[in-house]
């Protein structure tokens, strides 16, 4: 695929991205009742407080200048302040994104992990018992409620085997230096398998919450994919060379099938984005998706709203990948 | 293995003929489905010698594809393959393990399919999917022999500049150039025997020709038997010596191409040669052979072709055996007199 | 399936005249359905919820809001210190579990049904005004379905609830919002396809409305995938449903919601578990069955995979 290719898909993202603002400015915008007196509800502001909050987030203007605003800002990573943390929202962001990367990643490797065997095994013994349990298996994991589950993780493996810690992403015993805010990794670079260790623990429930259901999904994927290239001529042709059945399997019809499930692992990530909101309030996990829940409660909008976009913004580009990916990895559709 | 006398008559007494590269006998092929199990090989008995060229014709259906895949083992579960006799160069194949099958699949059997298109993996280069079987079969020695080898495969079979598009991929080929790499990838090991199925139905005229000089080019030089299924007569009477015809899972006639095709004994080969178009008469009407062929998982007991047959009558309903109805000829039906009147 | 033996008497329409119109492909797709024992059972099952949620005053044990601190985590009646008349035991204000939970259904079943009804109605309508008249309509509702989809669907209603309270109504609004695009992406695509066919060519050339080729002549074709892709994503609502009344966003206390159960219960896991993990139990099964369900109607209106 080439790069003026790439260029032209991207610059097709430009409508959808400016529609996301408008959506995401209107969110706090269009909502019923004022805004800044609910944000300052709790605190006994006085006129001139509000009416200073009022000017400082723009709500004097005219909504189209007022959009404008939001979007200039935007671009230059300018969310306003978080008046709760005192400090610029875009900082405090940052500050929690490593550990939601980390988790997410994580999740995405466990629902890789666990959906590409066993798609794979269900597809080539199907209609077996394995591929029964697996479509059962799947059929729970998208119909589970992902708090619920993690709670069940937590009663069996933390309260009843005492295996696992729960809430935050170290021991307290732990401490290494932040490089990539990733705990895992950063354990690594400083060559602490203790730490390592002991940060493992701490997410190996959260991630096993969120990335099983993602696994029923890509799990149903790869089976399907799986099933239809096993049928192909393609494989046929490669067995009558008398190439070994693994060889077929592991080169021939994985190549293949394994396709849609990259393409949908790619926007699965996104979603698990969303996904994180809960885990991480299920499990404390201090990333950016329980400083979003807790900001609601703070009535923090300003930080819901970066949020939001931000979001959004990533789910939009990891569906672009997701776009490049298959047309890269598909050699009919590559240009 | 016994198998219900309503289907089986051994060609020659269930002994393999004397000779032969490839021995078929009472070759059965199921596959359970939802809707019952089909038989979609149902006792087949046939010879294939060194360097020959066999036809075997029939409707899509008749079972000519699955018996050479089950001949090549290609057969997956839940279908099963039996056979009283299946011997190649010696081998009794329904003892050999799955690994021993394996080697000789590509080394000394190899097959091309309908379409190239779908019979080539998209996501590899041509080049790769050349060498995988050189490789596999240890016929080179590394991986640049196996390339070297590939370009030089892919000029005999009349690629032009071999080497530049050995790194393409199959869909940037045209669909004769497709045809020809899978011919050179069946031919990489010089197998004793090709079996080619329906290899030029997917293919323009003109290359048509071109891909079956190409085969017997090959088959002539390398002493390579070959089974050319499909169901186009006109190809089989140009390129076969023996031809054998298929019908709902069963061989219902067989003997030297040209005789048969001169004067069918079954009434379903004569009805084949019908619905040909005639270049020497070109007026004469085509006729289709009306009705369908039978349900595969309800065969009738009898002869499988009297729903659509103009001859059949009261005892074709009783089981019919493949009887010899002249010098190396047979044919499955009790009218064989009717019909040559 | 936990529920009694399947009998086709009392599937979802099962009442309809059996005899008549046997060569209709609704009747063929619905005989499909009901040989498939378990998602007639699935079927049966979600019956069985409607008539909890319909029937709750009368069969709920105890008042669902009504608070016995003297029962504060009281265990389920099949453990020591459980009682009969508390079947599920209670939660930390001393509230009968069963009977919340039956009320919850409610919640769940109105949530579910009345945000999957007008969303597929507007993403009905979008997508038939998308497909059938093209041009600017199309490009206009297909950017708004674009832009929809850029967000993850939680991350949306998060926002939206976040911005616009919890509440019930909220909850239905910030729903809707984002579900009617998978409606709205099929019909469109359904239309694209019909819009070709010759009974359309053929009412245009007999100069009907448009309105009347997409409502009468477009719409009753292309009405099974709208139903099979509704049933499935009412499966996925009933889940944002709980998830949002987990964080505290959804429905408002006292009105008991599975979600916010099992929030409620979080508090508690050390001491009872029961609180905390049998609502999620009935989330499960109302939402498994709908999948099942789903998935049978999917297999049965699909001619392909009809024998």
């Amino acid at each position: 695929m080439s790069y003026s290719r790439i260029a032209e898909r991207f610059l097709q993202l430009v409508p959808v991205l400016f529609g996301v603002s408008v959506i995401v400015f209107l969110m706090i915008t269009l909502t019923p009742g004022d805004p800044v007196e609910i944000m300052l509800a709790d605190q006994r502001a006085t006129e001139e407080q509000i009416a200073a909050l009022r000017r400082d987030m723009g709500l004097d203007k005219p909504l189209a200048e007022r959009f404008f605003h939001f979007l200039v800002n935007a671009v230059q990573g300018d969310f306003g302040l978080s008046f709760f943390h005192r400090r610029p929202v875009i900082d405090v962001i940052a500050e929690r994104l490593p550990a939601t990367i980390e988790l997410t990643l994580a999740s995405m490797l466990v629902a890789i992990m666990v959906a590409i065997p066993l798609g794979v095994m269900a597809a080539v013994r199907r209609d077996t018992w394995l591929d029964r349990a697996c479509t059962v298996g799947g059929l729970f994991g998208v119909s589970m409620p992902g708090f619920w589950f993690g709670i069940l993780l937590i009663l069996l493996f933390a309260v009843e085997l005492r295996l696992l810690p729960v809430g935050g992403r170290l021991g307290y015993d732990y401490e290494v230096a932040r490089i990539t805010g990733m705990v895992l990794i950063d354990s690594l670079l400083a060559g602490r398998l203790d730490s390592f260790r002991n940060a493992l623990a701490h997410i190996a429930l959260p991630a096993l919450t969120l990335g099983l259901p993602s696994a029923a999904l890509l799990m149903r994927v790869t089976r399907a994919s799986m099933v239809e290239v096993l049928a192909a001529d393609y494989i046929t042709f490669a067995e009558a060379k008398g190439l070994s059945r693994l060889r077929v399997l592991a080169r021939h019809a994985l190549k293949n099938a394994l396709i849609p499930t990259v393409t949908v692992a790619a926007i699965e990530t996104g979603a698990l984005l969303g996904g994180n909101m809960i885990v991480e309030t299920v499990f404390g996990w201090p990333g950016l998706g329980r400083l979003v829940v807790e900001s609601i409660f703070a009535r923090n909008y300003p930080l819901v709203q970066a949020a939001v976009l931000l979001y959004a913004l990533t789910y939009v580009l990891l569906n672009f990948v997701a776009d490049i990916l298959y047309t890269t990895l598909n050699p009919r559709v590559r240009l | 293995m016994s198998a219900p006398a309503a289907a089986s008559m051994p060609l020659d007494d269930a002994v393999p003929a004397p000779g032969a590269l490839l021995s078929v006998r009472d070759l059965r092929t199921v596959f359970p489905t939802r809707r019952g199990i089909v038989q979609a090989v149902d006792g087949v008995d046939l010879d294939v010698m060194p360097g020959e060229a066999l036809g075997v014709v029939g409707e899509s259906g008749s079972g000519k594809s699955v018996t050479f895949l089950s001949v090549l083992g290609l057969i997956r579960p839940p279908g099963t393959v039996t056979a009283e006799t299946l011997r190649f160069e010696g081998f009794d194949l329904m003892r050999l393990s799955a690994t021993e099958r394996r080697r000789l699949r590509g080394r000394a059997m190899a097959l091309t399919m309908q379409d190239a298109l779908s019979a080539l993996n998209p996501a590899f280069t041509v080049g790769t999917q050349i060498m995988e079987g050189l490789l596999t079969h240890g016929i080179v020695a590394n991986a640049r022999a196996a390339r070297e080898e590939a370009v030089a495969l892919m000029g005999r079979v009349g690629i032009p500049s071999a080497a530049a598009r050995v790194d393409e991929y199959p869909h940037q080929f045209s669909g004769g150039m497709r045809q020809r790499i899978m011919i050179a990838i069946a031919l990489a090991a010089r197998p004793r025997l090709l079996i080619a199925d329906e290899p030029t139905t997917a293919l323009d005229v003109t290359i048509r020709a071109q891909v079956l000089d190409l085969i017997d080019d090959l088959r002539q030089s390398e002493g390579m038997a070959l089974v050319l299924i499909t169901h186009d007569l006109g190809v089989v009477a140009e390129r076969t010596e023996r031809l054998a015809v298929m019908y709902a899972g069963q061989i219902v006639e067989t003997g030297p191409t040209a005789a048969v095709l001169a004067a069918p004994r079954h009434p379903y080969t004569r009805g084949l040669l019908a619905s040909l178009p005639r270049l020497d008469a070109p007026d004469s009407p085509i006729q289709a052979i009306p009705g369908q062929v039978p349900d595969l998982t309800r065969l009738p007991p009898g002869c499988r072709f009297r729903e659509r047959c103009p001859l059949a009558v009261a005892a074709c309903a009783e089981p019919v055996l493949l009887a010899p109805v002249g010098p190396d000829r047979a044919a499955r039906c009790i009218r064989t007199e009717a019909l040559a009147s | 399936m936990s529920q009694p033996a399947p009998t086709p008497a009392t599937a979802p329409n099962g009442g309809l005249p059996a005899a008549e119109r046997p060569e209709s492909p609704l009747h063929a797709s619905l005989a499909t359905f009901r040989a498939n024992r378990l998602s007639l059972g699935a079927a049966i099952l979600i019956l069985v919820f409607a008539l909890i949620a319909i029937l709750a005053p009368l069969i709920a044990p105890h008042d669902p809001a009504d608070g016995d601190l003297l029962r504060r985590l009281q265990p389920p009646a099949w453990r020591p210190d459980g009682e009969w008349s508390y079947l599920l035991g209670c939660d930390a204000l001393g509230r009968d579990i069963l009977s919340r939970l039956i009320y919850g259904a409610r919640v769940s079943m109105m949530i579910g049904l009345i945000v999957i009804s007008i969303s597929a109605t507007i993403g009905t309508l979008a997508g038939l005004a998308a497909g059938y008249l093209g041009g600017i309509t199309d490009t206009l509702i297909s950017r708004l379905v674009d832009t929809l989809l850029s967000f993850p669907y939680l991350v949306f209603a998060i926002g939206l609830m976040a911005m616009m309270g919890p509440g019930l109504h909220n909850i239905i609004l910030a729903l809707v919002y984002k579900e009617w695009v998978f409606s709205c992406r099929v019909v469109r695509g359904a239309t694209l396809a019909a819009r070709e066919l010759e009974y359309v060519e053929a009412a245009r050339a007999l100069g009907c409305t448009r309105a009347h080729i997409m409502l009468r002549e477009i719409l009753p074709n292309i009405l099974s995938p709208v139903l099979v892709v509704a049933t499935f994503r009412m499966a996925y609502i009933i889940i944002m449903e709980a998830s949002l009344s987990f964080l505290g966003l959804g429905v408002q206390p006292p009105t008991p919601s599975w979600g916010s159960m099992v929030a409620d219960g979080r508090e508690h896991l050390l001491e009872a578990w029961w609180v905390a993990t049998l609502p999620g139990f009935a989330i499960l099964a109302l939402v498994l069955a709908i999948n099942v369900a789903s998935q049978g109607l999917r297999d049965a209106f699909d001619p392909r995979l009809r024998g």
